[in-house]
């Protein structure tokens, strides 16, 4: 046998420079020996590394020329978030009503055997979409981010969005009653997500990105961006973090500008002026917050209901359930068929008072009982959307019956159905200043602030005192999902400084004093340590041996100032969180507590044990409650 | 044998199989998967995601609004066939695609032809809580206001009415300078006519003269103030209107015709006769111009017939008025003679008929009433003017009791007696 032929023996010809896994005696660094075919080869090589090398090293520069701190490209990333998340609200929405055009044809009064039809028939399409193709779109959007945010990293797979977009389309537009607000969140949320797994961002950013998202898509869907920063971070975030708020207003406001360029810049309802006929008005707002309360505890409880026995329903009748709730919402639509979908022309509608007391109390009802059947049978969509039209239809109808009894009192009668609008959204979704800010944002009146806080606060009050569980939680625990409840979270009592610290008692020394008159006062005292405090507002330890021995090594006359470490011990106030102090603490046994106004007064000192005393007692007061 | 060897810039061998060293590929690989190319893609992802979202957009508005205007299209025919429930239901379609997608004026223009339609169906109340959201969303709007004036009118709502008919003349048309003018002025109308079926005389008129000040310049429309004006019982402010209409349109025929009557009840016979001539002449040369349509018009032709009856006894009365200035005794005796003859004539031919007693003249009458020839009497009458006064007194009474007995006369000199006798009893 004999060896191969190395290179030099091969013709140039035969052994083209583009193959490159066949070259393995070709030395690019070096030319071992002259040969003419061979160095000119070479030599073509070395300058097309040296082309090479010039590119990648200037493609380097521009990249380092480019790049940004993380913090940065958060910001930029949020701004292309809301952009895609705006264009893609906007194609969903010209999505439903493209949909609802070709299903029910472009007349308002479709006939009675399409309007009962098409939502069954799309229901039985849409179960099979959800269980076969896109399992994952099932459930509230709200609910998913939250997941997104809590469980998986911020990690929300693309294709819920596509599903989520597909699905949703198809069920409003055929009629099913959910809203387009909650798929637009999650659409949002999961574009978030995607971009930042691309962008592959750290963990902590990439969990922060999908409520960003969120924000984006409700913003675009509500066309009110204020409202929507406030749902995300009442609902989803659940603090106000301000490394995460300026992204969470930019994303908003992009996608708000992008629905506003293609959709409109109209807000969501034409709402008439307001302006409050007489202060006692007032009291009609205090009822529709009474009537609105009830409304949404009719509502959750109806919805708990319906909800516990579909899921004890058989698994294959999950493929008809949709349809049955299509089948029941037609049957519903061809005497009321502004029930059939959002529902967003019938509020506007309500809200000019184009419709009779009885006519808006019987929407009302039969509204709540289209969505929960909706949102009960699986079919993917949105409680917003819902939930305005109850709350407008039944602030509507109290305006109405105001108008007739009290007619010199009455205000506008949209405002009734906004404020109602707002009323639910507080009573039901549980989130009161969203629910303030949706309505001054969608009035943009400034002046109906006050019937809104009433009657808002009034509903929030009845569905928490008979609704402990709010509606996302308790579809959540139903899920089997442990998420932290924003709302208990809200209200979780934070223990202060003044809850646990206690009373200085004891010596306490000036750090003018002379280290002979300190240790002529030790006597008085037991503690091991003490505090020193100086004319600056500074207070330190020192221990009594020290002082002893300072004492001993002749340094009697001179001020604890001088015998001292420089360190300094750091200081509370009273309303601090004990979160805080338990960060300060470190392992000093005690922080003295100091007044606002004067660091030098002393008003209390804070040790380990008292801090965990404090929480011990919380929490037996707190069980104590429960029990 | 060894091929391998050391790379120059990173130390590392590079084994016998790679052409390059890796760290002169890792830059390439990581340039693809940069932060920087990602955000570079997402930039042309947008680029392409609104080019593609646009397109979509105007397709969907494009659609509405085609929607919007064909149900509309619709609705009006089916307005036209009589069939007003549907034409409900398509108008009500037409603005659930309207809105937001045409011009605020089209809408606008949707919705009160959607309210005329409500209207027609007879359902008022419907149209009154619509019209009465749109007056909440731009108060302003005149033509929203002059439905609300309208239906507050039918509905017996006098002061609604008032304030909603105020509302639509002095709120804002959407419509060019020119129109605004008329339907400004269409709307005083409109109003002075409310006013007048509610027999709230004082405002009416006061309204009218509101309107003649917004009447824009053309002869046709300020003769037609001047017409309602005269209906309403003020030739003066209606001759100044026909006056007005004249300066710009000398040759306006309803002006002149107009002008004559209100210089006729004003008893100015002499510019009566002259612009009721005019009128005359006028009419005359409009029928005979080619392609006239005046030949067929009955209102025309009564209110010319009413014309030429003016003009009689506008003639008449100048040529039988004794008192008339810058006569001699002996035309003026003439007059007189002439005037006592024809109201004999009827009086005689009314007893006839309805056998009434004829008036006896006073005993110094006499060498008029019962001389033997006119002329005889004209001269004893030129002699004693002082006797003129109370002869034509009881040719008035006279004439005035034939009326009275046998109604208005038929020819033109016993009207002009009447006249006459009237103005001269009114004028001191």
């Amino acid at each position: 046998m004999s060896e191969p032929p190395g290179p030099t023996e091969k013709s140039p010809e035969s052994e083209p420079w583009s193959a490159q896994s066949n070259k393995p005696d070709v030395k690019t660094e070096e030319v071992p020996e002259w040969n003419p075919a061979l160095v000119g080869k070479a030599s073509k090589g070395a300058f097309a590394e040296r082309i090479k090398d010039a590119v990648l090293d200037a493609s380097e520069r521009a990249r380092a020329a480019l790049s940004m701190r993380e913090d940065n490209l958060f910001l930029l990333l949020s701004v292309i978030i809301g952009l895609f998340a705006g264009l893609a609200v906007v194609c969903f929405r010209i999505s439903i009503d493209y949909t609802r055009l070709e299903l029910f044809g472009s007349g308002i009064n479709p006939s009675a055997a399409r309007v009962v039809l098409v939502p069954a028939l799309a229901g039985l399409l849409l179960a099979f979409v959800v269980l076969r193709i896109f399992p994952r779109v099932r459930g509230s959007g709200v609910t998913q981010t939250k997941s997104a945010v809590y469980i998986y990293d911020g990690y929300i797979p693309f294709d819920t969005v596509i599903g989520k977009f597909l699905t949703c389309a198809l069920a409003i537009g055929s009629g099913q009653s959910l809203g387009p607000e909650d798929p637009s969140l999650q659409m949002g949320a999961g574009i978030a997500s995607a971009l930042g797994r691309r962008l592959h961002l750290s963990r902590e950013r990439v969990r922060l990105i999908a409520p960003v998202g969120a924000a984006a898509g409700l913003a675009a869907a509500f066309n009110a961006p204020i409202s929507a920063v406030l749902f995300v971070i009442e609902e989803v975030i659940g603090t106000w973090s301000a490394g995460i708020l300026g992204a969470v207003v930019l994303s908003a406001v992009a996608a708000v500008v992008v629905m506003r360029l293609f959709l409109g810049a109209e807000p969501l309802f034409t709402v008439p002026p307001y302006s409050m006929a007489h202060a006692t008005e007032l009291l009609s707002y205090a009822v529709l917050g009474v009537v609105g309360g009830i409304t949404s505890l009719i509502f959750v409880k109806l919805l708990r209901w319906v909800r516990a026995r579909a899921r004890r329903l058989p698994r294959w009748s999950l493929y008809i359930q949709p349809a049955l709730a299509g089948l029941i919402i037609g049957s519903i639509g061809i005497r009321f068929p502004q029930i059939m979908g959002a529902g967003y022309d019938s509020m506007d509608q309500a809200m000019h008072g184009q419709f009779l007391w009885r006519t808006l109390v019987a929407l009302a009802f039969l509204k709540v009982l289209a969505t929960t059947v909706s949102i009960s049978s699986g079919a993917p969509g949105g409680m917003f959307a819902p939930t305005l039209f109850i709350g407008g239809m039944v602030g509507a109808a109290v305006g109405t019956a105001q108008h007739q009894f009290f007619p010199s009192l009455s205000g506008s009668l949209g405002a009734y159905a906004l404020v109602g609008m707002g009323t639910l959204f507080a009573g039901f979704l549980r989130a009161p200043m969203t629910s303030v800010f949706m309505v001054l944002e969608v009035s943009g009146n400034y002046s109906i602030i006050l019937p809104v806080i009433i009657s808002n606060a009034i509903a929030y009050v009845i569905g928490r005192r008979f609704q402990e569980t709010p509606i996302f939680d308790l579809m959540t625990r139903e899920e089997g999902l442990d998420l932290p409840s924003m709302e208990e979270g809200r209200e979780q009592t934070v223990l202060l400084v003044e809850n646990a610290m206690r009373k200085p008692v004891g010596l306490i020394l000036k750090a003018s004093d002379s280290v002979a008159d300190a240790c002529s006062r030790l006597a008085d005292t037991t503690d091991d340590e003490l505090l020193v405090s100086y004319n600056t507002g500074r207070w330190t330890r020192v221990n009594k041996s020290t002082l002893q021995d300072a004492a001993r090594g002749g340094k009697g006359r001179q001020p604890l100032s001088q015998v001292l470490p420089s360190g300094r011990l750091p200081r509370l106030h009273p309303d601090q969180s004990l979160d805080l102090a338990l960060r300060l603490m470190r392992d000093a046994p005690f922080l003295p507590v100091v007044h606002r106004a004067d660091s030098r007064h002393l008003v209390g000192l804070l040790s380990l044990d008292d801090i965990l005393d404090a929480y011990r007692r919380a929490s037996i007061l707190k069980s104590g409650a429960v029990e | 044998m060894n091929s391998s060897h050391i790379c120059s810039k990173c130390g590392r061998t590079i084994p016998a199989e790679r052409l390059v060293c890796r760290c002169a590929e890792r830059p390439r690989q990581y340039w693809l998967h940069s932060r920087e190319t990602i955000l570079l893609f997402c930039v042309l992802g947008l680029v392409v995601a609104f080019g593609f979202t646009g397109f979509a957009a105007r397709l969907y508005h494009d659609r509405r609004a085609d929607l919007a205007r064909s149900w509309f299209d619709r609705g009006n025919a089916e307005l036209k066939a009589g069939r007003a429930d549907a034409a409900l239901s398509d108008f009500r379609t037409a603005l659930v695609y309207a809105q937001r997608e045409l011009p605020l004026e089209q809408q606008q223009r949707y919705e009160l032809d959607f309210v005329q339609a409500l209207i027609a169906t007879g359902n008022s109340d419907q149209a009154r809580s619509y019209l009465l959201d749109m007056w909440e969303r731009a108060p302003g709007n005149s033509a929203v206001n002059l439905e609300l004036a309208r239906i507050a009118a039918r509905m017996g709502n006098d002061a609604d009415a008032k304030r909603y008919y105020n509302g639509a003349i002095y709120g804002v048309w959407d419509e060019s300078a020119d129109a605004v003018l008329l339907r400004r002025m269409d709307t005083h109308l409109e109003l002075y006519c409310y006013l007048m079926d509610r027999r709230e005389k004082a405002e009416a008129q006061a309204e009218l003269l509101a309107t003649a000040a917004a009447t824009p310049p053309d002869p046709a429309l300020h003769a037609e103030v001047g017409q309602l004006m005269l209906d309403a019982g003020q030739p003066q402010q209606a001759l100044d209107e026909f006056q007005r209409a004249l300066r710009i349109g000398p040759r306006n025929y309803e002006a002149l015709a107009g002008a004559g009557e209100a210089e006729f009840q004003l008893g100015n016979d002499q510019q009566a006769a002259r612009y009721l001539e005019n009128a005359v002449r006028e009419n005359a040369q409009q029928k005979r111009r080619p392609g006239s349509q005046l030949g067929n018009s009955a209102a025309r032709e009564t209110e010319q017939a009413q014309v030429m009856q003016h003009l009689a006894i506008a003639e008449a009365s100048l040529a039988l008025n004794p008192h008339a200035p810058g006569l001699d005794p002996m035309e003026r005796a003439r007059r007189a003679v002439r005037a006592y003859d024809t109201t004999m004539a009827r009086i005689r031919s009314c007893a006839a008929k309805h056998g009434i007693a004829l008036l006896t003249p006073n005993r110094n009458l006499a060498p008029f009433t019962r001389a033997a020839s006119d002329d005889l009497a004209v001269a004893a009458l030129a002699r004693h003017t002082e006797q003129l006064d109370p002869l034509m007194d009881f040719v008035f009474k006279t004439e005035s009791a034939a009326t009275e007995n046998c109604g208005p006369p038929s020819d033109p000199a016993n009207a002009a007696i009447l006249r006459i006798g009237g103005k001269t009893l009114v004028s001191p």
